[in-house]
């Protein structure tokens, strides 16, 4: 089975080489035939990785320790579920997982477009292949998962093959839903931008460079953009939930590796309406999805090769190497095809006042950029200051809230203010109008604030932003309901049903946009948390904040699995009892593994979360955390709803739909009439 | 035309000054030299008060919790440092005898540490069971 | 046994990568498009343009319907559109005149050859 799973990689690996060299010559020389024979090989990568993955699989639920990495990440008590995602739990599987995707979008990318005319699928299919070939070269020499265990039994003896009874295990912190989901999605969003990227130098190559490439790529980027996004916030959910330090962010470094890619993904995303709209920035676009790339690669190296210290970090290896010198080729030959098609990027037009749509997405792509790279900065800072320096210097949190918080905020006041401006310029005149009820609900909110006893800046202003962008996209669905009521006659609902449906990207945008609303709100909780503790014997009582305490029991607990110490919390808010919450810690035997299960009484108002520490003073006092994490739920529910409106905007427009079918019939009569 | 193009560079410039503006702040307020046992020993009351990063086994038996706060020693080789952790979050689950933990926060005069953040690395395990165990590709 | 699999599985799948190239003939069809004559791809992209410029104005026309814009802005983008569409349209009817005539001289240039 290894050997099966190995000569697949090879084999994948060769007709990737193949893919690349035929797709590319075929375009240049004009001959058909050898593209179409890249085409194939395109898909027969993708069978030979599934291959591979399927014996990897296989190995995993077997539970064949002979092969390094089952015994490193599975073992014989394991839950076969957990077996089967320890395919994607360890470096090398990841690693060949990560490829799997990247075939599979090769494959989809060259079947539905097998029948577009001129070189531009050729080339994208080629940039493809380029990159699967080059994560293919890291699966079988660097990171192969095949390898088997031997065992050195000293000078003069051969290396002999070593089976140990049974495996590592899967790290119990691992093992949970959402930490077996959160990989894939991550990895199907950071994938998902290489075939925009691909696009991207492909049209480069043909010196095609209207909207076409941008148009083909839409739907990618949206796809990778939802995955990157909610494997973000699953992420953050997880450790909310699961690792108990009271929140569900800390600029960890592969934290911030997943984050780089989708800021710029995002600017991306927005960037392009401008070039379709209005064919200007043209090379922002093109310099942004060429960043968006090399962060996703930057970002799979980062988590893999040991450079920062984080919690997240698998074991240092070379395979860093690997990836700096392809990222170096791969950016080298992005940047000279930039610089010899520049002449083909010149915007058609120019921008004419700040007071209009074009110039808020231009502000939009800066911030956002800025931000993309305020991270980064903070992210490789320790690196760099030990190349230069000597010293490795660290910055905490409080570097990356100083500079984000005022760019969210700034993101949130662009969002609630470009869809009212109009595009080239907006008179005062038209600005009364539009900015009017926004203003003055924002106001209203604010002074409320000030009112209510809110004595951050940030939060009140958080509050009056969300009010205004709120106010703003209310306004827009109603206005343009009421509009098309009034021309068509039809019912108020019907209308708002059917301008969302002919405008998809506009109104699903919207809703996303009211989901980053709920998402901000979320986040301004961090504002107000409360924290306390109590050391408690039975029968103690502690207070925090509204809530009140009483330790009724300590217990020892047990399983197969782990051993445990449980508390049971009599819960009163205001005096009046809330019920009983059992926070645990556990000490898995056979990992050797502490965790924290905690225990979370969630409201739309606020979470309140209760750790059960450890024991104190000679294991006699119990030690519980707590913490009053306002408005915590709504960073779920926005990223909710941001997934929602994402969804509704990959849907195809109503009048699209007409359209494709009438291309289909005009592809199926072309066929019947296909000349020898 | 000339007008206009100055008016643009000068919103975005206002634009990147102020990022700039929290970045320098920001990172003022929060970095912290990383320093291993044997510099800090070197160093001694010269960097009191100052933020660091330090770097260590947590040394067998060390560790004391009273109520919130955790105290437990360091060690590299042969020298020790003893911490104590007041950070508002829990220890993290990984932190036990014998792990890699990081601590970051200031000296204190009399030569213990004070750490307001902390984490923990697994161990590799693998090597610790497996003696000398090797892989081999094929 | 795996690698008797494995045997197989290539060489079919050699067989089709290879199956394109013994059969070229059947992609000449679409060997126009990747040769692309010049003036096709310039009309088409001339009437994407105008598409686009058609585009915009409905949406403006929407935006005015809305309430969003104020008269004077409304007939002052409303007019700068409309001249966009001009051009737009007379690009397009000057690139069809031009490759009509081009075809007529041709086909002029055809016949002569055939007289011969």
């Amino acid at each position: 089975m290894a050997s099966l799973g190995n000569l697949s990689i090879t084999l994948a690996l060769t007709f990737a080489a193949y893919a690349l060299f035929a797709l590319f010559y075929g375009a240049a020389a004009g001959r058909r035939e050898v593209t179409k024979s890249g085409e194939h090989a395109v898909y027969v990568v993708f069978f030979f990785v599934t291959l591979a993955v399927a014996s990897l699989s296989v190995l995993l639920l077997r539970s064949d320790f002979s092969i390094e990495y089952v015994a490193n990440y599975s073992n014989r008590d394991l839950n076969l579920f957990y077996k089967f995602a320890a395919l994607w739990g360890g470096q090398e599987g990841s690693l060949l997982f990560w490829s799997w995707i990247l075939t599979f979008y090769g494959a989809i990318a060259a079947w539905v477009n097998r029948r577009y005319p001129g070189k531009l699928v050729p080339y994208t299919l080629g940039v493809v292949s380029l990159t699967s070939a080059f994560f293919l070269v890291i699966n079988k020499f660097a990171a192969n998962p095949f390898d088997r265990l031997v065992m050195d039994h000293g000078p003069g003896l051969a290396l002999a093959p070593f089976v140990p009874a049974d495996g590592n295990g899967l790290n119990p912190l691992l093992q949970h839903p959402a930490m077996v989901i959160h990989p894939p999605l991550l990895y199907l969003g950071y994938v998902g931008f290489v075939v925009p990227f691909s696009f991207c130098l492909a049209a480069l190559m043909t010196r095609d460079l209207g909207s076409g490439w941008i148009k083909m790529a839409r739907r990618w980027t949206l796809t990778a953009w939802l995955f990157l996004g909610v494997g973000i916030l699953l992420g953050g959910k997880w450790a909310y939930v699961e690792l108990g330090w009271g929140g569900y962010w800390a600029w960890d470094p592969v934290e911030n590796a997943s984050l780089m890619p989708w800021l710029t993904g995002t600017a991306f995303l927005h960037s392009v309406i401008v070039q379709e709209r209005r064919n200007m920035l043209k090379v922002w676009n093109v310099v942004l999805i060429l960043t968006t790339y090399m962060l996703a690669i930057f970002g799979t190296f980062l988590t893999r090769s040991g450079l920062v210290s984080s919690v997240h970090a698998f074991a240092q290896s070379a395979i860093g190497n690997y990836f700096a010198v392809f990222l170096i080729l791969m950016g080298g030959f992005a940047i000279y095809l930039v610089v010899t098609r520049r002449g083909y990027l010149k915007s058609e037009k120019q921008l004419d006042s700040w007071a209009s749509r074009e110039a808020s997405f231009l502000l939009n792509n800066l911030i956002l950029l800025a931000a993309c790279f305020a991270v980064l900065w903070g992210t490789i800072f320790p690196m760099i200051s030990e190349l230069v320096q000597g010293e490795k210097i660290t910055v905490g949190a409080p570097y990356f809230n100083r500079i984000n918080i005022p760019i969210g905020l700034f993101l949130l006041f662009l969002t609630g203010v470009g869809p009212l401006l109009a595009w080239r310029k907006t008179s005062f005149a038209s600005m009364k109008r539009i900015f009017l009820w926004p203003a003055a609900g924002a106001l209203v909110v604010a002074v409320a604030c000030v009112v209510g006893g809110i004595r951050s800046f940030y939060a009140a202003l958080s509050f009056s932003l969300a009010a205004l962008v709120t106010i703003t996209i209310v306004s827009e669905f109603y206005r343009a309901g009421r509009a098309r009521m009034r021309s068509t006659g039809e019912n108020f609902l019907r209308a708002l049903y059917t301008v969302t449906a002919i405008n998809k990207r506009r109104y699903g945008g919207y809703i996303v946009h009211f989901g980053f609303v709920l998402l901000v709100i979320g986040f301004t909780g961090q504002a107000f948390t409360t924290e306390g503790w109590g050391e408690v014997n039975v029968g103690d009582r502690f207070t925090v904040g509204r809530y009140d305490f009483e330790c009724l029991a300590v217990d020892e607990t047990e399983d197969p699995n782990w051993v445990g110490l449980k508390a049971t919390l009599a819960v009163n808010r205001n005096g009046r009892p809330l019920g009983t919450m059992y926070p645990e810690k556990r000490f898995y035997t056979a990992s050797e593994q502490a965790t924290s299960e905690v225990r979370i009484r969630t409201s739309l108002k606020e979470d309140l979360y209760v750790v059960f520490a450890g024991m104190s003073e000679g294991n006699s006092k119990a030690v519980i955390q707590v913490w009053i994490n306002p408005l915590v739920t709504w960073v779920w529910i926005g990223g909710m709803v941001m997934a929602l409106g994402t969804i509704v905007t990959i849907l195809p427009n109503v009048k699209e739909r007409r359209l494709e079918r009438r291309k289909r019939e005009l592809d199926r009569l072309l066929e019947a009439t296909e000349p020898v | 035309m000339a007008r206009r193009k100055i008016r643009f560079a000068a919103g975005i410039i206002i634009v990147l000054a102020a990022v700039a503006f929290f970045a320098i702040s920001g990172f003022q307020e929060g970095k912290a030299y990383y320093r291993t046992l044997e510099e800090l020993e070197a160093l001694g009351p010269a960097v009191t008060g100052q933020r660091l990063r330090v770097a260590g086994i947590v040394a067998d038996s060390s560790v004391v919790r009273e109520g919130a706060v955790v105290t437990f020693q360091l060690e590299q080789e042969t020298r020790r440092l003893a911490v104590q952790y007041v950070g508002s979050q829990p220890i993290p689950d990984t932190f036990k005898d014998g792990v890699e933990a990081v601590v970051e926060g200031k000296r204190r005069p009399d030569g213990t540490f004070e750490a307001d953040r902390i984490q923990a690395k697994c161990a590799s395990k693998y090597e610790a069971r497996y003696g000398g165990a090797k892989h081999a590709s094929e | 046994m795996e690698l008797l699999a494995i045997g197989l599985l290539s060489t079919l799948a050699l067989a089709f990568v290879v199956y394109p190239l013994l059969n070229p003939r059947r992609y000449l069809y679409y060997l126009d498009d990747l040769l692309g004559s010049r003036d096709e791809i310039q009309l088409s992209f001339l009437h994407a343009r105008k598409r686009l410029v058609f585009d915009n104005i409905k949406d403006l026309d929407f935006e005015h319907e809305m309430g969003k814009l104020a008269k004077d802005d409304y007939v002052r983008l409303r007019n700068d559109l409309m001249r966009e569409a001009e051009e737009a349209v007379k690009d397009i009817d000057r690139a069809q005149i031009r490759r009509e005539i081009d075809e007529e001289i041709e086909g002029e240039v055809r016949s002569r050859r055939r007289t011969k």
